[in-house]
């Protein structure tokens, strides 16, 4: 359905976002990529969306063919605020060939035909961001593609995308999600993680949860932070916000953790033991937590302020 | 094209208040001029410069900040094609720049006695004129890297232009300066406001019939790259 082969994309003031990235999604499927700010989610999305070209790779996919068959939700929720949010979901629909048939009921689907009429510019961010996928989707497009789609939302709308985006797929259709809401990637068969414009990973959640099978992971939340990495045999640390985790086996070490924990200078105040998760697999990936792995942030290619600066055509790259 | 002019119809429709300061700044500025007895050389300058740099300015501006809150580059993901997506965009801002002018041209129109004729090809003189500057405004707009960079060029691409159309001298006869303004596409304009009171004013110039052609065939060729430079400005 959709193929990006070695795409790389550079800003104009030469960092890379996106370092000959593989990526591809069939028909059928929801994809979620995952990675933390400035891992080059969005960037991928605008390559895949054709909004941006790539500074080099292929993409192959349904913007081959026919015109309105990419379906593209961004990271901010822009309308035409003068308008009503009928009359925007009407515009992209009937700009993407389609006719206004599956407006209402996408609308209905997010709680939003009582307010259909009124100008989006008294829309608040949630319905903004709602209607937003309303407009990406009324169109049916074979590929959606779907940047930070769960936030702003109520709990009520993330099930009713969780619905849609099943009932997309089961036509046969394509989804994509950029995301760092890891709820929201259990919604989609297989998950592709972005760290620093890299692709680290690629798989079902089972085999991705493979790699960090047999481990158990203690989440220490800490009273302040520790001034050193703890250091025991059998217990890899790493540091998880102002916390730690401990990744061991079993549980029987822990009054040893607690111990180490404390000759670093920090006093535990909480103990979880859960499973793995896919936190733990970026972490192990990524040798760093899939939050605060943007300490050195590659800018996405989302959004930025206001007056930035745009290099004029025949110097940009995209 | 429809579903864009229309779009953009709405859009100016529904932002009542600037529809009506573009009503009214223009008169503002007309009125005290053509009611003064002010030299008809000097007041069809200054009426040429006025509506050519309200149609660049209202094509440019607006243009980069539609590119920068993220609109051009969900339209762009659409599938619009860019040049028909482009050009319905300025000949919709043409066709309201006409209409939020229309006052003051009525108010031009009376106090220098025009002619009949004048009442027909003044407004599709100045739409085409309009048309031009609309398309000034959105190649300005492609290569702007700010709304206050984009306000430069448009003036300064604006002003270049009407001074090549000869709208602030009186050219020798065979200098380059009269060689330029032949080709030059706000010549007509300024003729037009000059001559609205002899009787025989053509509806629509030749000249400016191809200078209108020719706008409509470079922004169809430069407008790929024109909206793909629009899309990506919220990506710096």
């Amino acid at each position: 359905m959709i193929r990006a082969s070695a795409v790389s994309f550079r800003f104009p003031s030469g960092r890379l976002a996106l370092d000959a990235v593989d990526f591809s999604a069939d028909g059928g499927e929801i994809v979620a990529v995952v990675g933390p700010n400035g891992s080059g989610k969005t960037t991928l999305l605008r390559i895949l969306a054709r909004v941006i070209a790539p500074a080099s790779g292929e993409i192959a996919g349904p913007a081959d063919g026919a015109p309105g068959c990419i379906g593209w939700a961004p990271d901010t929720a822009v309308h035409f605020d003068e308008l009503s949010a009928f009359a925007n979901a009407r515009f992209f629909a009937h700009s993407n060939g389609a006719d206004d048939s599956a407006i209402r009921p996408l609308l209905g689907s997010f709680g939003l035909e009582q307010d259909a009429g009124r100008p989006v510019a008294h829309y608040s961010f949630g319905m903004r961001r709602k209607l937003m996928l309303v407009e990406a989707m009324a169109h049916l497009p074979e590929l959606l593609l779907l940047d930070e789609p769960t936030v702003g939302l109520d709990p009520a709308s993330v099930l009713a995308l969780s619905d849609l985006l099943h009932r997309h797929v089961e036509r046969g259709q394509t989804a994509v999600l950029a995301t760092n809401d890891l709820a929201a990637a259990r919604t989609a068969g297989r998950v592709v993680f972005l760290h620093r414009g890299r692709k680290i990973a690629d798989g079902t959640h089972t085999q991705l949860l493979a790699s960090v099978a047999g481990t158990t992971r203690i989440d220490l939340v800490l009273d302040r932070p520790a001034a050193t990495l703890p250091a025991m045999d059998g217990v890899t640390f790493t540091r998880s916000g102002d916390g730690l985790v401990a990744e061991t086996i079993g549980s029987t070490m822990l009054p040893g953790i607690c111990q180490v924990v404390a000759d670093a200078g920090a006093h535990v105040r909480e103990i979880r033991i859960r499973e793995p998760d896919l936190r733990d697999v970026f972490r192990a990936l990524a040798g760093e937590d899939l939050v605060d792995a943007t300490a050195e942030p590659v800018p996405a290619a989302g959004p930025e302020p206001a007056r930035t600066r745009r290099g004029p055509p025949w110097r940009r790259k995209a | 094209m429809a579903l864009v002019a229309g779009l953009e119809f709405g859009r100016a429709m529904h932002r009542r208040r600037l529809l009506l300061l573009n009503i009214l700044i223009p008169l503002a500025v007309t009125v005290p001029i053509a009611f003064a007895g002010a030299p008809p050389h000097h007041a069809a300058a200054v009426y040429a410069v006025q509506f050519i740099l309200f149609a660049t300015f209202g094509a440019a501006i607006p243009a980069l900040r539609d590119a920068e809150t993220g609109i051009m580059a969900r339209l762009r993901a659409t599938a619009l094609a860019p040049a028909p997506l482009l050009l319905a965009r300025a000949a919709a801002g043409a066709a309201l720049d006409l209409l939020e002018l229309l006052p003051s041209v009525c108010v031009i129109l009376i106090t220098t006695r025009a002619a009949v004729a004048a009442w027909g090809s003044v407004p599709v003189i100045l739409l085409a004129s309009l048309f031009i500057a609309n398309n000034v405004g959105l190649w300005v707009a492609a290569i702007a890297r700010s709304v206050a960079e984009g306000a430069l060029f448009a003036a300064l691409a604006a002003l270049l232009l009407l001074h090549a159309s000869g709208v602030f001298r009186t050219p020798l006869p065979g200098s380059v300066g009269a060689a330029v303004e032949r080709f030059a596409p706000f010549r007509a304009l300024h003729e037009a406001l000059l001559a609205a009171g002899t009787p025989s004013l053509p509806l629509l110039p030749v000249p400016l019939a191809i200078e209108t052609a020719a706008t409509i065939v470079i922004t169809a060729l430069a407008a790929r790259i024109a909206l793909r430079s629009l899309a990506s400005a919220d990506s710096r």
